[in-house]
């Protein structure tokens, strides 16, 4: 219970709805599930990461059932792949959830100033490192295709796994792509272990789909979402068994995340697909920013370096104001595209019709 | 006259026998390479739209506008030439792009492995492996090209009349064989199917003009022509564009109206009697109006004969029996003065009045089963809904209900799209009083979910956070059903409502 002291008073509550909402937002602009944002700035709030995390992924797992149908319907889920993935992710989480129970109790045996420091600091450094390597090359793509209008992300590191011919290798129809079990299996295991310890699944899910197995964006947006909804399962599970899942978190986040998800979604119909790799890689980039500032504040209660405590405060404000600015622009960005194309929706859609022969008889005519 | 598709893998001798049809018939041959040539001369980047398809996330914005460009000038040039005389093309899948035109004569060229590997090692002098490494990759390619272009499997079977194995023929012979069965009736050109090639270059070169127009190169159009009337429909973001179109498709030769209709996406509707004072009719304008979709009719008449499937060609005039039975002399009469098919089934009345609200995506007429539906489809096309309303009408009530389901189960596995039955369109998509006490339900449950966790904090903290095993393991378990019920109770709420406002 010492982990749950943290204030969950009116500001607080009114602070995780609003994550909720702009992470869902975001989630439905960009097809991931959000944790890039809600996980820290729940830490910025003060909720110990395994905490945020660990409500976070109870959250996902709520949210890619209720998702996943769609996609289902549209024949966009690689059930095969979903499936060979799932092996070694359950894996992953597990190994996430035991290193992340370990520190805590670490640290509750009296190890550090704050109990949960090791475990902030830990979160803090997986996700700057993870996430600046994704914002970094999603910029760089998007700077790429600029430059030399060439057609979408480079398929190099697929390319050079299928000349590699690691047996067995599987064929996936629905994806249409041929891949190494062992590639699979890696791939699974390094998902399940991010999304277990920082709550990101679809940011390492998707882009490994696309860049290492080379399927289809659509195809491996689909599969992440349903693969979402047993790696969040599983997650839930084993959090909430360790006692590190705050279902009012969780709740509180869906009462956001449900109505910016749809708003997010009627997003994508409106912006152009630069514009919201712009936007994602942008919002990713800063968040990996706010993370980074924090961490000198773990640094210090681990008392790894020293400096005045008072300066924590500011520490944890500035973080906590970049990651609310970032995030609050681009579902602002977004939800400026929406509201614009649904009030010129509700304008009337007249078919034009123009008559070419008519028009010409009657401009010959006043000539 | 006649319209040969050759279809040809690598090194299977498909040009060759498709160039001694060609001199045999005294017809003009035209081959994939001449093709990709002359749209590179056209300022179309070809090349790295092939490179494109060959990256499965290579199509992004610029290169899907390059296919439509592509794709535009590859049929406007090939039904011209087909329109001036008969002509035998080579390609991959040069049939995919005349659809809806009846008399096209599909061939696909086959190879056994062995002679083809032979066939590389001669000509390009590579050991064993390399050369059947060769061949692989370039399947493999060509049928990424093809998935990409037409969202179809090169070797479908069903795409094709014939399928030749070179094997143990020679190219003169077998070209021999093809002449007569060129000269089949089925294979021949009739008043309806060259309506059918008029009404394809027409809307083709439609949009190779609005391709090359400065105003509205960089700009999506799905255009559609039926008897001279060119459909144009556009997505919101390109709407500027749009104001263009008819400046840009002035002077066209054969448009006599172009309708321009703005359209974030298209629904499908398919039916055999089309009304548009029915409530299906109604729920589709409303359920376009949310969705800011264009609806495309497409009159399905069921027959156990074979087809006759004529794409936004709604001929005046059915063709004589026997024509269709045994194959009998075709009748070169022209068609009789614009009647008959248009007004039957309602098509136009409906159509006119989609015009006037402002939903018109065009309409097209197939006579024929199933299969030649799913043949018929244009499958680059993405729909957002197929509904399927009244079909096989001539059926038994079981037999029409049972036949509708199977219809609706192979568009959605052809096409990967939601295909719905027109009375089950209202329940999933709009807002019904079902929906509102739904909502009320969804809410119901939510708040007291909400109110039974905050008003017991310390409880349901203590209970998540005890260390003995088994109320841990009875912890896990409780969370797991109570958030999926609590993701779904809520979510159902958040839906309805979106669906209330029509922002779903």
């Amino acid at each position: 219970m010492e982990l749950f002291s943290y204030p969950l008073n009116l500001a607080t509550i009114l602070q995780v709805v609003l994550l909720g909402f702009i992470g869902g937002t975001l989630s439905g602009f960009i097809g991931s599930g959000g944790a890039f944002f809600m996980t820290p700035g729940m830490m910025n709030l003060g909720v110990p990461g395994v905490i945020a995390v660990g409500s976070n992924i109870t959250h996902k797992f709520g949210k890619a059932l209720v998702g996943s149908r769609r996609h289902g319907e549209m024949g966009n889920v690689d059930k095969k792949m979903g499936a060979f993935m799932l092996i070694t992710a359950a894996v992953g989480i597990r190994l996430a959830v035991w290193i992340n129970s370990a520190l805590i109790s670490n640290a509750t045996a009296g190890n550090a100033a704050r109990k949960g420091a090791a475990t902030d600091l830990y979160i803090s450094v997986v996700f700057t490192s993870i996430l600046s390597v994704v914002a970094i090359s999603m910029l760089r793509d998007i700077l790429g295709s600029s430059k030399s209008d060439s057609a979408g992300p480079s398929q190099q590191i697929s390319a050079y796994l299928s000349r590699l011919r690691l047996f067995p290798m599987i064929h996936f129809p629905v994806s249409d792509v041929k891949v190494s079990l062992w590639v699979v299996l890696t791939v699974g295991l390094f998902t399940g272990y991010l999304a277990g310890t920082i709550g990101v699944g679809g940011f390492i899910g998707v882009p490994a789909m696309i860049y290492v197995f080379g399927m289809p964006t659509a195809v491996a947006t689909g599969t992440e979402l349903y693969l979402a909804m047993f790696m969040g399962g599983w997650g839930a599970l084993n959090y909430v068994f360790e006692g590190m899942v705050d279902i009012r978190l969780t709740m509180l986040l869906f009462l956001g995340s449900l109505i910016g998800v749809n708003i997010g979604a009627y997003g994508t119909k409106v912006v152009k697909e630069v514009m919201i790799r712009l936007v994602t890689s942008l919002i990713i980039l800063l968040c990996v920013l706010s993370r980074a500032i924090a961490m000198p504040m773990y640094l210090r209660q681990l008392g790894w370096v020293q400096f005045n405590p008072a300066l924590d405060s500011y520490f944890n404000g500035a973080s906590k104001i970049l990651l609310f600015v970032s995030g609050i622009t681009g579902a602002l960005v977004i939800l400026f595209y929406v509201f614009r194309a649904y009030i010129d929706r509700r304008r009337v859609y007249a078919t034009i019709v123009v008559e070419p022969e008519a028009k010409a008889s009657a401009q010959a005519g006043g000539a | 006259m006649q319209l040969i598709c050759v279809s040809r893998g690598s090194f299977c001798c498909g040009k060759g026998f498709a160039e001694s049809l060609a001199r045999k018939l005294g017809c003009a041959c035209v081959g994939r390479e001449e093709l990709l040539d002359k749209a590179t001369k056209t300022g179309i980047a070809a090349g790295k739209l092939e490179m494109a398809c060959l990256n499965p996330h290579g199509m992004n914005e610029r290169m899907m506008l390059e296919r439509e460009h592509y794709h535009a000038f590859a049929t406007s040039y090939l039904a011209e030439r087909a329109l001036a005389g008969p002509l035998v093309y080579h390609g991959l899948t040069g049939h995919l792009l005349f659809k809806g035109v009846s008399h096209v004569l599909r061939v696909r060229v086959v190879a056994d492995m062995e002679t083809r590997i032979k066939s590389v090692q001669e000509s390009l002098r590579l050991n064993r492996s390399k050369s059947r490494k060769y061949i692989e990759d370039l399947e493999e390619d060509r049928r990424k090209w093809v998935r990409t272009f037409y969202n179809t499997n090169w070797d479908e079977s069903r795409g094709y009349d014939f399928i030749v194995n070179m094997e143990r023929s020679s190219v003169d012979n077998v070209a021999t064989a093809f002449c007569a069965v060129a000269q089949l009736p089925e294979f021949r050109e009739t008043p309806a199917s060259r309506a059918a090639l008029e009404d394809l270059l027409l809307a083709c070169r439609c949009r190779t003009l609005l391709a090359r127009d400065d105003r509205t190169y960089n700009s999506s159009f799905q255009v559609q022509a039926d008897h001279g009337n060119v459909s144009v429909s556009y997505l919101p973001r390109h709407a500027k564009a749009a104001d263009a179109i008819a400046s840009v498709l002035e002077g066209v030769p054969g448009a006599k109206q172009i309708f321009c209709t703005m359209a974030a996406t298209r629904i499908l509707w398919i039916q055999e009697q089309f009304d548009p004072a029915t409530d299906t009719f109604k729920h589709l304008v409303e359920l376009a109006s949310k969705w800011g979709a264009a609806i495309e009719l497409l009159r399905l008449k069921a027959t156990e004969t074979p087809p006759i499937v004529e794409r936004a060609s709604l001929v005046a005039g059915p063709l004589p029996a026997e024509c269709r039975a045994t194959g009998g002399i075709e009748d070169d009469s022209p068609p009789e003065a614009e009647t008959s098919r248009l007004s039957e089934g309602g098509v136009e009345d409906t159509f006119t009045e989609l015009v006037r609200l402002g939903k018109a995506g065009g309409r097209t007429m197939i006579e024929g089963t199933i299969n030649h539906l799913l043949a018929a489809i244009d499958r680059s096309i993405s729909y957002s809904l197929v509904v399927i309303g009244d079909v096989f009408l001539d059926k038994g009530k079981a037999a029409r209900t049972r036949m509708s389901r199977e219809l609706a189960s192979s568009i959605h596995e052809g096409l990967r799209v939601a295909v719905v039955q027109a009375e089950e369109m209202k329940e999933r998509y709009l807002f019904t009083p079902r929906q509102f006490l739904s909502m009320l339900g969804g809410l119901g449950i939510t708040v007291l979910f909400y109110y039974l966790v905050f008003a017991n904090q310390e409880v349901v903290l203590h209970f998540l956070t005890r260390k003995e095993t088994l109320w841990r393991i009875v912890a896990a378990g409780s969370v797991g059903v109570f958030v999926p019920t609590v993701a779904y109770a809520s979510g159902k709420a958040v839906h309805s409502m979106l669906r209330l406002i029509k922002m779903e």
